[in-house]
């Protein structure tokens, strides 16, 4: 994937203009192949994490009988 | 960080959903807490401090070698969708790492139709002179752009009784329905979400597909630059979408020409989330520096080849260095 030095950061193949790639590799897109998890249809896995709130949260049963999202993301600090 | 202060803001449409809110990263709880502090989080970020729970998923960013310290541990960006029984019923997982579902888009997705709420950017056409009508409404974000976060363009056609417009493939001379963004530069549209359509079978022809009634079209659609368009005489910055319908509308008999109408709305542009509402100026600093230079610390006591850690971490303090105006602006944001 090329990408371009546009002043102080890059802009990727997608157009998005970031900041210098932090690894001297590329910003990666998620490839054809690469896994996106547990699939449709199939129960979500169970977790039990510490949460911001101070308190510790085990998924199936904090959600109850709710629907629920879990978003996975980078980081809340980079 | 956007995305996390997106969901926030659309919290309460979560709860009218009935949906449960919970974000993971690789974050220790302390920087969770400072972040949520500093802008208003009030659902759980919860703590995968060792990315336990990404491998389990098998959703671990296996791009990142491990030797590549902070930045290994963390996963493809994503979001799961889950039914009253824990059932996964829609995933959200896109190809470019900065690209985002909006809160709204997941709230589709979760209650499997689009509900308009009346308050989203829009347009409408005037009827042609088949009494066909367009309308557009902008969906996701509360309305507004950002980059990489995706919202929907919402095309609703409504059909007169008796009168119908073509999906793909037409005989050649006809014209299908397709829509073509015209503009502005930096936004990109994805893959359209078309309802089914309905065959009819047309003597001479063959069986075409079409559609009739009140039809909702989908089209996922992000920007990739700060793409405005428009500033307002208050440095509001816009940018007015402009969309192109192509289609050809028939009854049992005859067909009307084939024409093109064009859609625009108007969108307030926020190239990165500077404010959060009901937030205390007061609010305490997160050092991510000091986080940084902890998280390697940490890092380098457990990786297998602290060598090549070591390597990894000279070639890229330039960068870093480079970046570092940058980040230092983010922090400042938030």
């Amino acid at each position: 994937m090329a990408q371009q030095a546009t002043g102080r950061g890059f802009t990727d193949d997608f157009g998005i203009t970031g900041p210098l790639p932090a690894t001297d590799g590329q910003r990666i897109p998620l490839g054809e192949d690469d896994p996106t998890g547990p699939e449709i249809g199939t129960r979500l896995p169970d977790f039990t994490l510490p949460s911001s709130l101070g308190r510790t949260v085990s998924f199936h049963e904090d959600r109850g009988e709710s629907k629920a999202a879990v978003v996975f993301y980078r980081s809340a600090v980079w | 960080m956007t995305q996390l202060v997106e969901l926030q803001n659309a919290l309460p449409l979560f709860a009218d959903a009935g949906i449960k809110l919970y974000a993971i990263s690789y974050d220790d709880v302390a920087a969770l807490e400072a972040f949520a502090e500093a802008r208003g989080i009030t659902y759980d970020l919860l703590s995968d401090e060792g990315s336990a729970t990404i491998r389990e998923f098998g959703i671990l960013n296996h791009h990142i070698p491990e030797t590549e310290v902070p930045f290994h541990g963390i996963p493809f960006p994503g979001t799961y969708l889950v039914d009253e029984d824990g059932i996964i019923t829609a995933k959200a997982f896109h190809r470019h790492l900065a690209q985002r579902e909006s809160p709204e888009g997941l709230i589709d997705a979760a209650l499997g139709e689009v509900l308009l709420r009346g308050s989203e950017p829009s347009t409408a056409n005037e009827a042609d002179g088949s009494g066909i009508s367009f309308s557009m409404a902008y969906r996701g974000g509360g309305g507004v752009s950002r980059v990489g976060q995706i919202r929907h363009l919402v095309v609703r056609a409504e059909l007169p009784d008796g009168l119908h417009i073509y999906g793909e493939p037409v005989p050649a001379g006809m014209q299908a329905t397709t829509f073509t963004l015209v503009g502005p530069d930096g936004f990109q549209i994805e893959p359209i979400e078309a309802p089914p359509t309905e065959p009819l079978d047309l003597p001479g022809v063959g069986e075409l597909q079409v559609w009739s009634g009140t039809v909702d079209f989908v089209i996922p659609i992000w920007a990739s630059s700060d793409a405005v368009s428009e500033t307002a005489d208050d440095g509001t910055k816009r940018a007015t979408i402009e969309l192109d319908v192509a289609y050809q509308a028939c009854d049992d008999e005859a067909c009307r020409l084939p024409t093109t109408t064009r859609l625009s709305v108007t969108v307030p542009v926020d190239p990165v989330l500077t404010s959060t509402p009901d937030v205390d100026a007061e609010r305490p600093r997160f050092d991510q520096r000091k986080w940084m230079t902890e998280k390697v610390v940490k890092a380098l006591e457990t990786t297998s080849d602290a060598d090549a850690a070591m390597a990894f971490l000279a070639t890229t303090n330039e960068h870093l260095q480079a970046n570092r105006e940058m980040f230092d602006k983010r922090v400042d944001r938030g």
